[in-house]
């Protein structure tokens, strides 16, 4: 690892540096391959596809909260917004505001084990969508809820799949 | 539980401070800038459609390419489901070809009627030009919009305000225009609006999308029209964007305060959609044409002195 401050290296230590730390940027890359996802063409008459960019984000937020800063909700949330066709800024704002959420009341509730974690997750995944109705309502034309319940419903669903991605992905290529 | 876990103690060395003040610091950047943008989005919904059309342009490839062995598998599938009672389903299809034949016959000659009594009364009509037939292939139908990613862009002649209808009806509208990928408007989509006609009374009728399975039908036209559950609704071509007599809906239910309607295509991951050019597109009056969001003042000012 080098320690020289940024100003002092050479282009070429720079560039080495980062390549290095490259897997910084994973937690990123998997959050925006999951909205990626989440454009499956697939036309329900009810949204059934799961908000998966979300759910890891939070289990990030939970169990690796180091890797993945509040600030990187920004550049991850506008992608979501791009991708998914929400109001550009309104998953941006959200996210850093969800993970510093997330952060605050995981340090008061305790849970016994990984159910304790899903259900943990319901109200914090709920208040999230009501959020992003609110905000969208605030934006853009107002929406009904029902459609953002059922995703809500959904993406409470998959949680466990989505921790065995998540788990898979730490395993893989943990920094 | 968190890794690594959190100290118990207070204690931290100093370097350990500084990044998590620069974290914090970060974050509120990060929650400033996404206001900021926001707020411009909130002042031109449009600001970001360049953007959007790119992504367009990065997804729908990358799931063309996924979808090709599902609709392999689909059609093989198909076609051995065909195989089985072959001989009836033959039976009953040339029974009812005998049945229609008369039908036809008749509808031909009503056509070709029309067609007479229309030259013969010099009426002119915008001819439908079809710009091409695209792949679905990919969808932001979240809670938020209905829309439809397909596999053709401005490479091919979309441009934005086209309508897209598959074969059993209309789908909607193009909206951002990338290079090899369009977003389409679905007619479920919160903002669109179709003008249609109630076929068996003739009367207009505006479909409003709501983001949910069915659609509102807004009767409160000039003509108050009333509609009875299995009305077919059909574009009425009004507005010039979608050509007239496009199957849309089909009366679903009436109750509460607004009758809804089922739309009678809905699109499919491995379905195929056509795109034309306006029916008749708008015609730009010289006054109107400096009327773009970015135009400023003075500029619109100059041109307007230059013409």
């Amino acid at each position: 690892m080098i320690t020289t401050p940024w100003h002092q290296m050479t282009a070429r230590e720079r560039a080495r540096w980062v390549f290095d730390h490259w897997k910084l940027a994973i937690p990123m890359i998997v959050v925006i391959i999951a909205f990626a996802v989440m454009t499956l063409p697939m036309f329900a008459p009810l949204p059934v596809m799961p908000n998966f960019g979300l759910l890891l984000v939070l289990l990030w937020t939970l169990y690796r909260p180091q890797q993945m800063p509040e600030w990187t909700g920004l550049p991850m949330g506008l992608v979501g917004d791009i991708l998914l066709g929400t109001p550009v800024g309104t998953n941006g704002l959200l996210l850093p505001l969800f993970m510093i959420l997330v952060r605050y009341a995981d340090a008061y509730i305790r849970r016994p084990n990984w159910i304790g974690d899903w259900l943990f997750g319901i109200p914090m995944l709920f208040v999230y969508h009501l959020a992003l109705w609110r905000l969208c309502a605030i934006v853009a034309d107002p929406i009904p809820f029902l459609p953002l319940a059922t995703q809500t419903a959904a993406t409470i669903a998959v949680y466990p799949l989505a921790a065995h991605i998540f788990a898979r992905a730490q395993r893989r290529w943990a920094p | 539980m968190a890794w690594p876990p959190r100290r118990s103690s207070g204690r931290s060395s100093r370097r350990q401070r500084n990044i998590a003040l620069l974290g914090r610091a970060a974050t509120i950047a990060a929650v400033a800038i996404a206001a900021m943008l926001l707020v411009l989005s909130r002042a031109s919904p449009d600001r970001y459609s360049a953007l959007r059309s790119s992504a367009a342009d990065l997804v729908a490839p990358l799931w063309a390419a996924v979808l090709v062995p599902l609709a392999e598998v689909q059609a093989a599938a198909g076609s051995v489901a065909d195989y089985f009672n072959a001989v009836e389903k033959v039976r009953l299809l040339e029974g009812r070809d005998r049945m229609y034949e008369i039908e036809r016959e008749r509808h031909l000659q009503a056509l070709h009627e029309n067609r007479e009594l229309k030259k013969l009364l010099k009426v002119s009509e915008p001819e439908r030009e079809r710009i091409g037939v695209f792949a679905i292939s990919g969808s932001s139908t979240g809670a938020y919009v209905r829309y439809a990613l397909i596999s053709g862009g401005a490479r091919d002649g979309i441009e934005p305000g086209q309508p897209v209808f598959a074969a059993s009806g209309l789908i909607g509208r193009t909206v951002d225009v990338g290079n090899r990928a369009t977003r389409v408007m679905l007619i479920t989509d919160v903002s669109s609006r179709v003008p249609v006609r109630v076929v068996r009374t003739g009367l207009p009728a505006l479909l409003i999308g709501k983001n949910l399975p069915l659609l509102d039908i807004d009767l409160s036209g000039p003509s108050n029209a009333v509609v009875r559950v299995g009305d077919r609704l059909v574009t009425s071509g009004d507005g010039g964007l979608f050509p007239p007599g496009l199957p849309v809906a089909t009366v679903a239910r009436i109750s509460g305060d607004m009758p809804e309607a089922r739309p009678t295509a809905t699109p499919d991951g491995l379905e195929y959609v056509i795109v034309e050019r306006p029916y008749m597109p708008p015609i730009l009056l010289p006054e109107e044409q400096p009327q773009e969001r970015e135009a400023h003042p003075e500029a619109v000012n100059q041109t307007r002195a230059a013409q």
